[in-house]
């Protein structure tokens, strides 16, 4: 220990022997730090959560339900494990002939420039809620917009794109990552049961949460089909990343490992999603035929992503403001105390300036004080932030997929924020001291 | 370090109602001076006049050859510092420090005293065994005696006290008068002042009469000014 005093000391000396309403001030800054922590990291994830959506195709057509439903489902592969939809109507549409429906009307598909399909069938080993798709070659090129050309086909970063007949995968860049995969690995998929996983608990609410996988109809365990990894696709930084890819005929066949009979009457003649690229004025007379009679629902991507916006908008603002509005509670917190402790010092701040203390060392003092309670509820607050994050991230179901799955970084600048709001709030009483006549101050002595 | 004062007017904010002329005063380097009055005359504002706290609305304040007048505000706190130490009637000390950090407060030349010089300065007023109990819990005679060893320890050139003794009985006046005039260099120094310069100047503003003997010089605050 210097056997000197300092400022650095005397700061701390004046907070810590006046232990109780510094305690009081700690206590309510680092409840400020921790709930705005942990408020801006689920405004961060809310956003992320879109961030990954696959704006492609101009309509996807799934089985009957609600639009943000679809578009989630297809474009961000995530909600529950979706009802199936015949093979027959993918292939009508991807043949550019006409659609035939159950009721036998007819309707003409020139319009429509190509159709890419999804089927969930399976889940990465290791990567719960990572899915494996059933799709074909025109998902890499994406049919274009009414040109003939590509519309931003993806890239691949290793290998080639799977041929139609044989057990081969494509990887998302995530996926390739985190389980270490390149071309030539062969990977034993886990097959999800969509009987159990339609039919059983609502236990697959998010991609995040496993599907129910393994378990066959007639009580055998289902088979864990080995793929091999031929191609890796470049970061999208959409959720494709977070998939991987195989031929939708295999899928189909590997779906027919399980007794469908429950669940489809199409047997394994099935897929979940098709992603359609047509002219802007096909989508009118498809929807109406689509959504009118058959057992499926087109949305529109442009109509859906608006929808999405507008509800997830206001509560993203809802929350940065009520972010700010936590920390400024903080800040106020600790100018009240400060001020309060102003009122009741300013007879020994009066004795401090007689005895040769500058009006610049007694507010660097009162500064330093402001920090140490800023720090002190720094760490606090981060430590409660850290433990409460996880817990509320998986209570309000923001346990998806995202690049910034864990922004613990975000609480930097609520710290940051504390810190200023802390010596910043310090200012009054510095005002208070620049003004303080030290003559009367002391003739109350 | 002599203090002289000419032709100084100071009016009580803000209607300006004056408070008191005083037309000189002199007062030499080395000097003892008691000067005694009536409470509410203006005693402590003339004190806190020669330590640079307040500025009157007119005259000079010449300290030690230095005029106050001309210096800026962080001028007049580093020559505070540097040359004068001030005692008041009570409540001279931080009350959440202990007897000791109180002393430690003082700064020489910019720097904080030594911890040793502090419990040295202590132990000359009989207090080292209270060096660790808080200001707030000792008591008036005892804040005092913490009030003359901070005197101490700076070894000022100037030692203004405001009724140092208003509210002791006779024993402790007794005690903080010679402990006040032994700051002044009567007595040895502390720490590194062990080899102090010449004796200090000491001015003492007192209605208590008890304190005549020990000084060289009483002037009648109310015959100095006009009020």
């Amino acid at each position: 220990m210097s056997r000197k005093l300092s400022f650095f000391k005397l700061a701390w000396l004046n907070l810590s022997r006046r232990a109780l309403p510094a305690a009081i001030a700690v206590l309510a800054i680092a409840l400020a730090v921790a709930i705005s922590g942990v408020l801006l990291k689920l405004y961060v994830l809310s956003q992320a959560r879109f961030a990954t959506l696959a704006q492609e195709g101009q309509s996807v057509v799934g089985a009957k339900a609600s639009g943000l439903d679809i578009l989630l489902g297809s474009l961000n592969l995530e909600g529950p494990y979706p009802d199936f939809l015949p093979y027959a109507l993918f292939e009508s549409i991807s043949r550019q002939e006409s659609v035939k429906f159950e009721d036998g009307a007819v309707t003409h598909t020139h319009q429509v420039h190509g159709v890419v399909p999804l089927l969930y069938f399976a889940q990465m080993p290791g990567l719960s809620g990572f899915r494996v798709m059933g799709t074909n070659a025109d998902f890499l090129l994406r049919p274009g917009g009414g040109q003939g050309e590509a519309q931003g086909s993806l890239q691949l970063a290793q290998g080639r794109w799977f041929a139609g007949g044989d057990d081969e995968l494509v990887l998302g860049s995530e996926v390739a990552r985190r389980l270490d995969l390149k071309v030539g690995d062969q990977v034993s998929l886990a097959l999800v049961n969509p009987v159990a996983a339609l039919r059983g608990p609502a236990e697959s609410g998010r991609t995040g949460r496993p599907m129910p996988s393994s378990a066959r109809a007639d009580g055998a365990t289902a088979e864990s089909p080995s793929f091999q990894v031929v191609g890796v696709l470049e970061p999208t930084v959409k959720i494709w990343d977070f998939a991987a890819f195989a031929p939708i005929q295999r899928g189909q066949h590997w779906l027919g490992q399980f007794d469908l009979n429950p669940i489809s009457i199409w047997s394994n003649n099935v897929l979940h999603y098709f992603l359609a690229y047509h002219e802007p004025g096909a989508f009118a007379p498809l929807q109406s035929l689509i959504n009118q009679r058959t057992v499926a629902q087109i949305i529109s991507v442009e109509q859906e992503v608006d929808r999405l916006k507008e509800l997830t908008g206001l509560g993203e603002q809802f929350g940065f403001v009520f972010t700010l509005l936590v920390l400024f509670m903080a800040g106020a917190c600790v100018a009240a105390m400060m001020t309060t402790r102003f009122e009741a010092m300013s007879v020994q701040l009066a004795i401090l300036r007689a005895l040769g203390y500058t009006k610049g060392e007694i507010a660097g003092t009162l500064v330093l004080e402001g920090a140490f309670l800023g720090l002190m509820a720094c760490v606090l607050g981060g430590a409660v932030d850290f433990a409460l994050f996880p817990w509320v991230r998986d209570l309000v179901g923001l346990d998806f997929h995202s690049f910034v799955a864990n922004p613990y970084w975000q609480s930097l600048k609520v710290w940051g924020a504390a810190m200023v709001a802390s010596v910043a709030a310090v200012s009054i009483p510095v005002f208070r001291l620049y003004r303080q006549d030290v003559h009367q101050s002391l003739k109350g002595l | 370090m002599d203090v002289e004062l000419k032709n100084i007017r100071v009016e009580i904010p803000p209607q300006g109602q004056l408070l008191f002329e005083l037309p000189e005063l002199k007062v030499a380097a080395g000097e003892r001076v008691l000067i005694q009055g009536p409470s509410g005359r203006g005693k402590t504002t003339l004190l806190h006049i020669v330590a640079g706290l307040l500025r009157p609305q007119s005259g000079s304040v010449k300290v030690g050859g230095q005029d106050l007048g001309q210096m800026t505000e962080p001028q007049r706190s580093a020559w505070r510092r540097d040359h004068l130490a001030l005692v008041f009637q009570k409540l001279n000390l931080l009350p959440h420090l202990t007897s000791l950090e109180n002393v430690m407060l003082m700064r020489r030349h910019g720097e904080f005293v030594s911890r040793e010089e502090a419990q040295e300065a202590l132990a000359q007023v009989k207090m080292s065994s209270r060096e660790r109990v808080l200001a707030a819990h000792l008591s008036l005679g005892e804040q005092q005696r913490v009030a003359v060893a901070r005197v101490l320890v700076a070894s000022p050139q100037l030692i203004l006290a405001d009724e140092p003794t208003s509210s002791l009985d006779d024993f402790h006046t007794q005690e903080i008068i010679e402990a006040l005039l032994g700051a002044t260099g009567g007595s040895e120094g502390v720490g590194q002042n062990k080899a102090r310069g010449p004796q200090a100047t000491l001015v003492v503003v007192s209605h208590d009469h008890r304190l005549r003997q020990s000084f060289t010089r009483h002037l009648d605050f109310d015959q100095m000014v006009k009020a």
